[in-house]
């Protein structure tokens, strides 16, 4: 069967489009119901043409598709700003975002050109690169950081699948909104640790 | 409890990499070694011959009665493009199966604007005419059919797959500048009359941006295409595209060897293991060259190569020929773009000698021409241009006119500009050369083999 990449794409725009509305605090602080209409609300509104063009379309073609990994961030991000629980522990998700920042700060500046490797090739498929991520899925497995390891299989299963237009297993692990959004949770978080020892 | 999930954590992830390490392993590994592109001229080509040029000695000019009948072959120009008052750059060429020559360019008010199209027209050789130019895409069309925001469009170029469809590429941006562009491919399976809905390619993690496309695609041995294409963002170098019969990425080289500043590759393929890569060089070193890298092993690995080509960062194009020569075009200096020229290479592009000026304005630049005398000159460009022009009437010549004078006293003096040169060798043998005249046309140069033989004795005899 031949998935609709650009409906997955869009898909994936309106997930964060919503996550992030579900995150601005007068939105946050209404009743569940209400909330949820108000999301329904916004993915008609999002997804509905204004001169051939839909909002998602719009912030698609400026931010392309976005990673399995920040799909499964912001639907643990949007089930906790709606149920009010977390399925995921803080440590287990703070683990992923320093595994992102680490992945990225190696990868970005090589593919953009820094020395002449160029790691982007490898996600066609290298047979090498998928065991190394098997091996480090199943280190987080038994390492108890479920997310990581979700996130590698579920990567893994949509690239598998042809979830996006992208041939490229990359494409899937990692975008650059994702890697900022790992850099400015680590400051946030040195920032708060700084605080902490400064008030001891 | 933790142990329950560890144990379904783990069954995911072997479940999810079965499947994903099944479908890395079947896939085919990309092959290499090329194709080459099939050239059958006719046994006996029509040729033009005429008596030989007079001579003169003294003050006197005089033909001897029994010097042989020279071949001169055909050497002829037109403009391909026919919309008056647009900007048009970046052409391309493709020849159908029929033996008609279809080429792309880009059109609109300027370049970058949101009402640039993708343009085609076909010339007929037997007619010896360039067909009524149509829009094939446009930034709305891309728009729609690949579900996202496009600001922009330009640089489309044509390959034919294995299964007989042509395939056309052309860069889109979003947002920024050229150095944001991605690639869109559509597919026709009529010659380009019609196409598919466009397709978005995938090839860089970096919201996907930053991979442009100049140069002719070609063919790998096993059928499969491999498309030049060129990195700006950040830094700037040349790669690979490699697709698979169905017309998906899979893999992409990067032309290393190259070296930064590395930009728009033209892939001249010599033999199946044997192929050269020209590119033009964006960089600070001077004296400003041309760069090259070469492959002796079917394109699995490059090594630098040693070019001497003037080029003022400015496309370029080349071809290469049956027996083992190279043809180039290019503009043939270190600074501006007022000059156009046929280059041939005799030993695998380390050496190269000019074969015909194609336009030359360097002699004008600094000349101080008063607006008449400049349109004098832009006249008389057009008019040897095409023949058609040089019978058309005085007001279809004076729209010419008026749409040239637009960007050629855009800066008040007379400023020439030849550019993105796009060669190709038809199976017949002849050739043909588009490129961007002075912003305002895209001019098609033909010439046939009997003409490169005469041009090409004629160098071996100067030296």
């Amino acid at each position: 069967m031949q998935i609709d990449t650009d409906l997955t794409g869009l898909f994936g725009i309106t997930l964060a489009i919503v996550a992030l509305l579900v995150r601005l605090p007068r939105v946050r602080n209404l009743p569940l119901r209400q909330k949820a209409a108000l999301l329904a609300g916004a993915i008609i509104v999002v997804s509905i043409p204004v001169g051939g063009l839909s909002l998602a379309e719009f912030v698609r073609g400026i931010t392309g598709d976005l990673s399995v990994f920040t799909l499964v961030l912001l639907a643990v991000s949007l089930a906790r700003s709606l149920g009010g629980y977390a399925l995921v522990g803080e440590m287990s998700r703070r683990a992923v975002l320093q595994a992102i920042l680490l992945v990225a700060v190696l990868f970005y500046p090589l593919v953009l050109g820094i020395g002449m490797f160029d790691p982007y090739r490898l996600g066609y498929g290298n047979l090498w690169f998928m065991m190394a991520l098997l091996g480090a899925a199943i280190w987080a497995s038994l390492r108890s950081s479920a997310l990581l390891a979700l996130g590698l299989a579920l990567a893994v299963a949509a690239w598998n699948a042809g979830w996006y237009e992208s041939t490229n297993l990359w494409d899937y692990l990692i975008d650059p909104w994702l890697a900022i959004y790992a850099f400015a949770s680590q400051v946030k978080y040195w920032l708060a640790r700084l605080k902490v020892r400064k008030h001891a | 409890m933790p142990d329950v999930k560890r144990a379904i954590s783990l069954g995911i992830v072997l479940v999810a990499f079965g499947f994903g390490l099944h479908k890395a392993w079947q896939q085919p590994n990309p092959s290499f070694g090329f194709k080459l592109p099939v050239v059958d001229p006719p046994v006996a080509q029509p040729v033009v011959a005429e008596k030989p040029p007079v001579r003169k000695r003294g003050r006197h000019r005089f033909r001897r009665e029994d010097e042989p009948t020279v071949v001169v072959g055909r050497f002829d120009s037109h403009f391909a493009s026919s919309h008056l008052h647009v900007q048009t750059h970046a052409s391309s060429l493709i020849e159908l199966k029929d033996g008609r020559i279809r080429a792309f360019w880009f059109s609109g008010s300027r370049e970058g604007a949101s009402d640039v199209t993708i343009n085609s027209a076909v010339f007929d050789p037997a007619r010896n005419e360039w067909s009524a130019e149509q829009v094939v895409a446009s930034r709305v069309s891309t728009q729609r059919g690949l579900h996202r925001y496009i600001a922009k469009v330009g640089n489309p170029v044509a390959g034919r797959a294995e299964d007989g469809s042509l395939r056309l590429f052309y860069v889109t941006v979003s947002m920024g500048g050229w150095a944001g562009s991605s690639i869109t491919m559509m597919t026709s399976r009529d010659e380009g009359e019609t196409w598919s809905e466009p397709r978005r390619l995938i090839t860089s993690s970096f919201i996907n941006i930053s991979t442009l496309v100049k140069g002719a695609p070609f063919l790998y041995a096993d059928g499969s295409m491999g498309l030049p294409v060129y990195h700006e963002f950040f830094s700037k170098f040349a790669e690979l595209l490699h697709f698979d019969a169905a017309g998906r990425v899979i893999d992409k080289q990067r032309l290393s060897k190259a070296g930064q500043g590395a930009l728009q590759p033209v892939m001249l393929v010599e033999s199946p293991q044997r192929a050269l890569v020209l590119t033009r060089y964006s960089g600070p070193d001077n004296p400003h060259l041309a760069r090259s890298i070469a492959t002796e092993d079917g394109g699995q690995h490059w090594s630098v190569g040693k070019t001497s080509l003037p080029n003022p960062d400015a496309a370029l194009t080349g071809v290469a020929l049956p027996d083992g020569r190279l043809l180039a075009v290019l503009n043939h200096q270190e600074h501006g773009r007022d000059s156009l020229s046929l280059m041939t290479s005799a030993d695998g592009g380390r050496h190269w000698k000019e074969l015909r000026r194609l336009e030359e304005m360097r002699t004008v630049r600094d000349k101080k021409l008063d607006e008449h005398q400049c349109l004098s000159l832009v006249q008389g460009l057009l008019q040897n241009s095409d023949a058609h022009l040089a019978q058309a009437p005085a007001t279809t010549l004076g729209e010419y006119l008026d749409s040239a004078k637009a960007r050629v006293r855009a800066e008040g003096g007379c400023g020439f500009e030849f550019s993105y040169p796009y060669l190709i060798q038809a199976r017949n043998g002849d050739f043909h050369l588009t490129y961007t005249w002075n912003r305002v046309f895209i001019k098609h140069v033909t010439f046939d083999q009997a003409w490169l033989d005469r041009h090409l004795k004629k160098g071996a005899d100067a030296n």
